[in-house]
C-alpha cells in the first residue's frame, strides 16, 4: 500500500514536471537572439532531471528503511479540514481576514471534536477575533480587510 | 562595539530574548511540536519588528526548543523533539528511580555548556570562513550551493534519490516568477500574482507548520501525558568529576556535526552517546540512568545550535531547515543572505554572537520555573495545539507581505507536505533548494557568461570548485556504494 502510493506520488510528480517542460515552450520566457543566456534554459535542465529523478524513484524496489512519518487514519477528516482552509484562504481577499478565519476556526474546533460549549466558545473567541485583534491592533500588522478602509 | 551593545541590551531586544528561549522551552517540551514548527508559528510575530529583536526572538526560540526536548525526554520518556531522543535513554530510568529533577538539572548544565562552547567556535570559525568565502568566485559558489544541496539529500532520511527530487523541486519552485536577467515571465500563467515567485515564508509554513496540523488531524497522533510537579535539582560540582570529558568531547561533536550541512542535533546526539558509551569507564552503566549519558545527549544537541550558523552566516548556506526560516526572516528584514553577509552586515552577525551566548545563560534561569510548570503544559488539549498551529499559520501567511493569497499558497503546500510526509519524501531538501535557488541560478548564469558559455570550464576554472564538485560527487555516491555493498555484506553473513 505504501510502496503503491509512493509510486502513484512518483509518477504525479513526474507527470507534473513533464507539464511544465511542455509549458516552458509555449508559455513565454522568450528567445533573446542577441545571447546565449535564455531564461528558461535553467527551468527545462532541472525539469528534465526531476522527470528523471521521479521516473528513478518510480522503479526503484521497495527498501526497508524508507520511512513515513505515520499512517493515515482520518484521512476524510484531514480532506475536509484541507478543503475548508482554501475556502478560508479564497475568501480572504473579498471577506477580508476577520470573518472567514472566525468561521474556519468554528469548523476546525468542531473537525477536532471539540464539543463542549464553554471551552468552544472561548477557544474560537481567542483564536479567532482575540489574535485579529492583537495582530491587526495591537501589533500593527495590517490583515486584509473585507472594505479597504473599513474596521474589519 | 558600542553599535552591538546598543543593539542587544536595550528593552525590545531583551524582551524578545526572554519571550524566545521561554516559548522555545515549552514548544521543544510538548512532544510532537518541535524546532521548525515553534519557529513557523513564531515568525508572524516578528514581521514588525526590527532586525536585531526579530532574530533574538527566532534564536531564543530554536536553542529553547532543542534544551526544552529534554524536559518530556525525561520526565514522560517522550522527546519533545527527535534532537532529545538520546536523552530518554538515560534520563527516562533516573526519573523512574525518583531522580527526575537531578536528571533535568545534568541535562540544563549540559545544554547550557554545550550551547556555549557553540558560541565560542562559532565566533571563532565564522569570521575565518567568511574572510577566505569572499574570495570565491561565481564558480566557486555555485559549486558551494551544489555541495551542500547534494549532501543535504544524501542524508535524507536514508533516500538519496527522494532527497535529490526534493531539492531539485525546491531550485525549481525559486525560479518561478520573473526572471531576473530578461524580465521575461516564467511559469506565471499570465497570473500578476506569481510574477514575484513563492514567497518563502508562505511555502515554509505550509510545508512545515500547516502540514504538522494535518498530519495531527491525519494520524490522530495527539497523546497526552501526566506528570506530577518536579523540581529541578543541579548536580554537585564533585559529581562532575570524570564527566567533564564527555561534555567537552559531546561538545566537540556537536559542534563539528552542526557545521555539516544536512546533519543536524539528532545525528550529534546520538554519535556523542555512542561514543561517550565506548569511551567512558561508567559506559556499563549507559542505558541504566547514569548521568553521563544525558551529559553526552545534551551538550551535543546544544553544541549543534551556534555551529548550524557558522555555514549560514559566513556562507549563506543553509545546513538546515531551522537555518533556511532564520535566513528567510534576513530576507524579509531586507538582509540579503550570501557569501558577503559578514562583510556588509556585521553589525547583526555581531549581535546575533552575543544574543547567542545571552540565550544559553537565560536558559539556565527560565529553565526552573518552566519545569515546574511542565505537569499544567501538558495539559493543554491537544486539539487546541492544533487548531492554534492552523490560525498561527494562516496569521503569518496573510501578514508577510499583505497579500491574502499567499494564505492560499501555504495551504496549498500544506497539502503537499501532508502528502509527502505520508510518503517520506524529506521536506528539508526543498526549503533548501527553494531558499539557494536564486543564488544557484545566479552564479550559474554568471559563470556561463563569464566563461562564454562553457560549463565544462567550471570543472577546470580553479582547484577549490573543482574540489567541491568532487566532494558533492562523493556525498552523492556514498550511499549508492553502501546500499551496493549491504546486498554482499548480508550474503557474505549468511554464508
Amino acid at each position: 500500500m505504501a510502496q503503491n502510493s509512493d509510486r502513484i506520488l512518483c509518477l504525479g510528480l513526474v507527470t507534473l514536471a513533464m507539464a511544465a517542460f511542455g509549458w516552458s515552450f509555449i508559455g513565454g520566457g522568450g528567445i533573446n537572439a542577441a545571447s546565449t543566456d535564455q531564461p528558461m534554459r535553467l527551468p527545462r535542465i532541472l525539469l528534465g532531471l526531476w522527470a528523471l529523478l521521479g521516473v528513478g524513484c518510480a522503479l526503484r524496489p521497495a527498501r526497508s528503511d524508507d520511512t513515513s512519518d505515520g499512517r493515515a487514519q482520518h484521512l476524510g477528516r484531514t480532506t475536509a479540514l484541507i478543503g475548508m482552509l482554501f475556502l478560508v484562504a479564497v475568501s480572504l481577499p473579498t471577506l477580508g481576514y476577520l470573518v472567514p478565519v472566525t468561521g474556519g476556526v468554528a469548523v476546525l474546533l468542531w473537525l477536532l471534536e471539540e464539543r463542549r460549549p464553554l471551552p468552544f466558545a472561548v477557544s474560537l473567541a481567542v483564536l479567532g477575533p482575540g489574535l485579529w485583534a492583537l495582530f491587526h491592533h495591537g501589533l500593527g500588522l495590517r490583515l486584509p480587510l473585507m472594505m479597504s478602509g473599513g474596521v474589519f | 562595539m558600542s553599535t552591538i551593545l546598543l543593539d542587544v541590551f536595550n528593552v525590545w531586544t531583551l524582551g524578545a530574548l526572554l519571550l524566545g528561549t521561554t516559548l522555545g522551552i515549552i514548544i521543544g517540551a510538548l512532544p510532537g511540536l518541535g524546532s521548525v514548527v515553534g519557529l513557523s508559528i513564531c515568525l508572524p510575530f516578528t514581521f514588525g519588528m526590527d532586525t536585531v529583536p526579530s532574530l533574538t526572538l527566532l534564536l531564543g526560540v530554536y536553542c529553547g526548543s532543542v534544551y526544552g526536548g529534554s524536559i518530556s525526554a525525561i520526565l514522560v520518556n517522550s522527546p519533545g523533539t527527535p534532537q532529545a531522543a538520546a536523552t530518554t535513554l538515560d534520563g527516562y530510568p533516573m526519573a523512574q528511580r525518583g531522580e527526575g529533577g537531578l536528571a533535568l538539572g545534568w541535562a540544563t548544565v549540559a545544554s547550557v555548556l554545550g550551547g556555549l562552547i557553540s558560541c565560542g567556535v562559532l565566533i571563532l570559525a565564522a569570521p575565518q570562513l567568511s574572510r577566505f568565502a569572499t574570495s570565491f568566485g561565481s564558480v566557486e559558489v555555485f559549486a558551494l550551493i551544489v555541495l551542500a544541496l547534494t549532501c543535504i539529500a544524501a542524508v535524507s532520511h536514508g533516500n538519496t534519490a527522494k532527497g535529490l527530487l526534493m531539492g531539485l523541486i525546491g531550485l525549481m519552485l525559486a525560479l518561478v516568477g520573473t526572471d531576473p536577467v530578461t524580465g521575461a515571465a516564467r511559469f506565471t500563467f499570465g497570473t500578476p500574482f506569481l510574477s514575484a515567485g513563492f514567497d518563502l515564508i508562505a511555502v515554509v509554513i505550509g510545508l512545515f507548520a500547516l502540514s504538522e496540523a494535518f498530519w495531527r488531524v491525519a494520524t490522530g497522533n495527539a497523546e497526552s501525558a501526566e506528570v506530577s510537579g518536579v523540581r529541578m535539582t543541579l548536580p554537585r560540582l564533585s559529581a562532575w568529576k570524570g564527566r567533564i570529558g564527555t561534555l567537552i568531547r559531546s561538545s566537540g561533536i556537536g559542534c563539528l556535526v552542526g557545521a555539516l550541512p544536512g546533519t543536524g542535533a539528532a545525528t550529534a546526539s546520538f554519535i556523542s552517546y555512542a561514543v561517550a558509551r565506548q569511551v567512558s569507564p561508567r559506559g556499563d552503566g549507559f542505558g541504566r540512568g547514569e548521568p553521563e549519558g544525558i551529559v553526552a545527549a545534551e551538550a551535543s544537541n546544544n553544541a549543534v545550535t551556534g555551529s548550524a550558523m557558522i555555514p549560514t552566516l559566513a556562507l549563506g548556506i543553509p545546513g538546515d531547515v531551522v537555518t533556511a526560516i532564520l535566513l528567510s526572516a534576513l530576507v524579509v528584514h531586507g538582509i540579503t543572505p550570501g557569501v558577503r553577509l559578514m562583510t556588509e552586515h556585521l553589525d547583526v552577525v555581531n549581535a546575533i554572537f552575543v544574543v547567542l551566548i545571552l540565550i544559553n545563560l537565560v536558559m539556565m534561569v527560565v529553565a526552573f520555573p518552566l519545569v515546574r510548570l511542565f505537569g499544567r503544559l501538558l495539559m493543554i488539549p491537544q486539539h487546541l495545539v492544533t487548531a492554534g498551529i492552523v490560525v498561527f499559520g494562516i496569521l503569518g501567511a496573510a501578514t508577510v507581505r499583505g497579500n491574502p493569497l499567499d494564505v492560499l499558497v501555504a495551504v496549498g503546500f500544506g497539502a503537499a507536505g501532508l502528502v509527502f510526509r505520508l510518503t517520506g519524501f524529506p521536506l528539508a531538501p526543498l526549503v533548501i533548494g527553494l531558499v539557494l535557488g536564486p543564488q544557484f541560478e545566479q552564479t550559474l548564469r554568471r559563470g556561463l557568461l563569464l566563461n562564454d558559455g562553457n560549463f565544462l570550464s567550471f570543472f577546470t576554472d580553479g582547484p577549490l570548485a573543482a574540489v567541491l564538485f568532487l566532494v558533492a560527487a562523493l556525498a552523492l555516491a556514498a550511499p549508492v556504494i553502501g546500499a551496493l555493498r549491504k546486498p554482499r555484506l548480508q550474503d557474505s553473513e549468511t554464508k
